[in-house]
């Protein structure tokens, strides 16, 4: 037996299709949530039943793709459940006049009763139940209640015998809800007159921005929290399992360095003699930065995120509490350059004739030059400014197992002596690319955190029924680039994953509408791995490289959709959608989705992610990305500035995205080169996943004109921005 | 005379009726798919913003409607009673 659910546009069907099946299919508050028919399947009076979650539908004349999904099954089905929103009666009984006519056996659930109550609507169930000809009964479907009694309703569905003269449809609906539906009047609630507000351009634009800041902010807050309980663990618990690992394989090898990856090295210190016939290591540390601000001398100190300034002596005093730690001043002579860190070129030291020195360190080895031919030589480079500057350093003394517990205190090590110094290995998760470790850190400890946060915001803002008014604010602007308001959809779900941001376009009405919104989802929108990796990696230039990127992408979606607008041929209709009332999100239903959408995404992500890490290693032993490199060489270093082996994250980012951005950290590339890395791999190609919903869901001819047009903007766009950043 | 106005230069918050609508029969069916047609009384609630979508009220229903569509739809203001 098949049963479909069937309804208008945000009614629920989804909801009541988890109910009953126990399934999980995402649900929300905007109509077109359900773009894809669902099966499912459950017992009805000891029989199997197949359940079927239909797209909504207003009527059975579609008027968009997903629509037409909805008409096209009402055949196939062998029972209907109609689904029908009680506080919209009139609407609702359109469509049911129109399925009544196919004669199929039908229940109607009238959802949302608990709404009618405070909405002033009564309606006379068993009235309506006698006029139809089909059983009918109230249900809630978010709490449950009404469900059984539906289940216990399937097998008494009825073919209704209800005739009509289709031109008389409307006439029919007065009568009918004339006759079973009474409306007292009542006052607007506050959810109501909030709807309103936020659609009115003076009250909703203000507000729409202050959702649009709340969420980014509640993203960034939610996903560092978070980031910040997963670091330690893989930083100490998992590495501390990886060094186990490492040792059995032998510390290297191919096969080791494709599970586990090379350990990075780092020197905790240098032997300087014994005592007390223990051997000791000296520990030289960096503390900060030494300057005066106010007539005062003071150290400024990196800390993790933020940098703070202290009172020079409170530092010096609160170090040298030990007596074993000494304190002390270096001069080091740094390049500056606008917008990027300070490249230091060597510590400064005066030799006993008082001639100025740089000690520079040259492949290992340390080269005294005079300091005057040192400025020189920096001064020839007309962007870089030479400076020096003074560091606090601390000198501390320490036995080798005091300075080992030290260096395992944060991160796992394996601690070994190597040419007179003490030197702590470690899994750099960030560049050591084996599989178990930075292919499980780049999902679970970096990009995780952020899915989960952004799941919970655009969970929210779906159940509570934001989004539509979202989409009557930004019509104006969606009309400039070919499309209107509801394309909010897809460019929104696409921050999370441009799969489902694919599928959604399906709500636009024409192949003009599809193919632009598809375009610009896939060539701007970057995904929420994406972006956390990009975040990840330039964020440590701060807004200055981070605005760049994110900028550039906006603009490229404004003027790339005025041009496609201009020149592709066909039709953009203009918006024309239900605004649904505030709900307050049933919390268990958006725990559930939150949960569905986490599971998804490490069911269909963290297998490419591995797969990507393991083709870099393939890929990278084999020389084939050096080959690459080569042959590209015009490209990206010519026109697009990048070091050739930044090819590799082209190559891989048609796997990955997250994983191609990641691949990008160890080539150490000054910030305009991450700027432009992390711009052209958002737009040259989606991932092959998106890649496969858009030949679906476009044809091959419309994806082969897509994919023409994100390659050549990628090219265009990252040159450009290579030419601007190296003028200004 | 009752005065005939399109929906995009109605004032927001005055009651009015759908008296026509100036389109072909595939915008008709759609808004009248959601609930906006001849005979409805409607209030707006917002819009046009810019030439931006126009927000009504029919019933229960909020429907938003593209300027274009919506200065098809032509309503009467009614008589204030006063």
């Amino acid at each position: 037996m098949k049963i479909l659910l069937m309804g208008n546009p945000n009614v629920g069907k989804s909801v009541v299709f988890n109910r009953l099946t126990g399934a999980t299919v995402i649900t929300s508050n905007y109509p077109g949530t359900t773009v894809e028919f669902t099966k499912g399947s459950m017992r009805i009076a000891g029989e199997k039943a197949e359940i079927i979650d239909v797209p909504g539908t207003y009527t059975l004349e579609p008027t968009c793709k997903a629509e037409e999904i909805a008409v096209k099954m009402v055949d196939e089905g062998d029972v209907l459940v109609n689904i029908v929103d009680a506080t919209n009666l009139e609407r609702s009984l359109n469509l049911t006049l129109q399925l009544l006519k196919r004669r199929k056996p039908m229940v109607v659930a009238l959802n949302f009763w608990d709404e009618t109550k405070h909405t002033g609507i009564k309606i006379d169930v068993e009235k309506l139940e006698e006029t139809l000809g089909v059983p009918c009964l109230p249900t809630v479907a978010v709490t449950g209640e009404g469900i059984k009694a539906l289940v216990e309703k399937i097998p008494e569905a009825k073919v209704s015998a209800y005739d009509y003269e289709d031109g008389e449809r409307w006439h029919e609906i007065g009568n009918i809800v004339e006759a079973v539906q009474k409306v007292t009047h009542r006052h607007h609630t506050f959810l109501e007159r909030l709807g309103d507000a936020s659609v009115k351009p003076l009250t909703g634009i203000p507000l729409a921005i202050v959702v649009i800041l709340l969420s980014f902010f509640g993203i960034r807050f939610i996903g560092e929290g978070l980031i910040g309980y997963m670091e330690p663990l893989f930083e100490k618990y998992w590495s501390s399992v990886m060094l186990v690992v490492s040792d059995w394989m032998g510390n290297e090898g191919y096969l080791h360095n494709i599970i586990i990856g090379e350990l990075s090295d780092e020197e905790v210190g240098t032997f300087i003699g014994e005592k007390d016939g223990k051997r000791i290591v000296l520990i030289h540390e960096e503390i900060g930065e030494v300057t005066t601000k106010d007539g005062k001398k003071i150290v400024i100190i990196e800390e993790e995120d933020e940098t703070v300034e202290r009172p020079y002596d409170e530092v010096i005093k609160e170090i040298e509490e030990d007596e074993r730690d000494k304190c002390g001043e270096e001069h080091w002579l740094v390049v500056q350059r606008e917008r990027m860190t300070d490249e230091e070129i060597g510590e400064i030291v005066i030799k006993p004739d008082g001639e100025k020195v740089v000690l520079i360190e040259e492949e290992g080895k340390t080269v005294k030059r005079s300091f005057e031919a040192v400025i020189e030589q920096i001064k020839q480079d007309k962007s870089a400014k030479p400076a020096e500057i003074t560091i606090l350093i601390v000198e501390r003394e320490r036995t080798i197992a005091e300075a080992s517990e030290e260096a395992v205190e944060e991160s796992a090590a394996k601690i070994v002596e190597e040419d007179g110094a003490l030197v702590a290995k470690r899994i750099d998760y960030g560049e050591s690319f084996g599989l178990l470790t930075t292919g499980l850190f780049v999902p679970f400890g970096a990009v995780l955190p952020y899915i989960l946060a952004f799941y919970l915001i655009l969970s929210f803002l779906e159940d509570c029924g934001y989004l539509p008014r979202l989409a009557v604010l930004v019509d104006n602007i969606m009309h400039r680039v070919g499309l209107h308001g509801m394309a909010i959809i897809p460019m929104m779900l696409g921050l999370g994953c441009n799969v489902p941001g694919a599928l959604s376009t399906r709500i636009m009405e024409s192949r003009k509408e599809r193919l632009i919104s598809a375009t610009l989802m896939a060539i701007c929108i970057p995904c929420m791995p994406q972006i956390a990796i990009i975040v990840g990696l330039a964020g440590k230039f701060g807004a200055m490289a981070l605005l760049p990127i994110f900028g550039t992408l906006f603009i490229v979606w404004i003027v790339l959709g005025m041009i496609m607008n201009r020149f592709l041929k066909g039709e953009s209709p203009e918006i024309l959608i239900d605004v649904p009332p505030y709900r307050i999100p049933y919390l268990r239903g958006l725990a559930k989705k939150v949960w569905m959408r986490m599971v998804w995404f490490v069911k269909e992500a963290v297998p490419w992610v591995l797969f990507g890490v393991f083709v870099v290693n393939i890929l990278y032993t084999l020389g084939i990305i050096g080959f690459i490199g080569d042959v590209a060489a015009p490209v990206v270093t010519g026109i697009l500035g990048l070091p050739k082996e930044a090819v590799g994250g082209l190559v891989v980012g048609f796997l990955r995205k997250d994983v191609a951005v990641g691949m990008l950290e160890p080539l150490h590339m000054t910030m305009q080169q991450i700027i432009v890395a992390c711009v052209v791999l958002a737009m040259y190609f989606p991932c092959i996943a998106t890649f496969a919903v858009l030949v679906k869901e476009l044809g091959v001819f419309d994806m082969v004109k897509s994919a023409a047009i994100m390659i050549l903007s990628a090219l265009v766009v990252g040159g450009l921005l290579n030419l601007i950043l190296s003028v200004l | 005379m009752p005065k005939r106005v399109p929906l995009t230069e109605l004032v927001a918050g005055k009651p009015a009726t759908i008296v026509e609508i100036q389109a072909g029969q595939g915008l008709i069916r759609r808004l009248e798919a959601l609930g906006v047609r001849i005979g409805q009384k409607v209030e707006k609630v917002s819009g046009p913003f810019i030439r931006g979508p126009v927000t009504v009220r029919v019933g229960n229903i909020r429907a938003a409607i593209g300027f274009g569509a919506a200065s098809k739809v032509i309503v009467e203001i009614e008589e204030q009673e006063s």
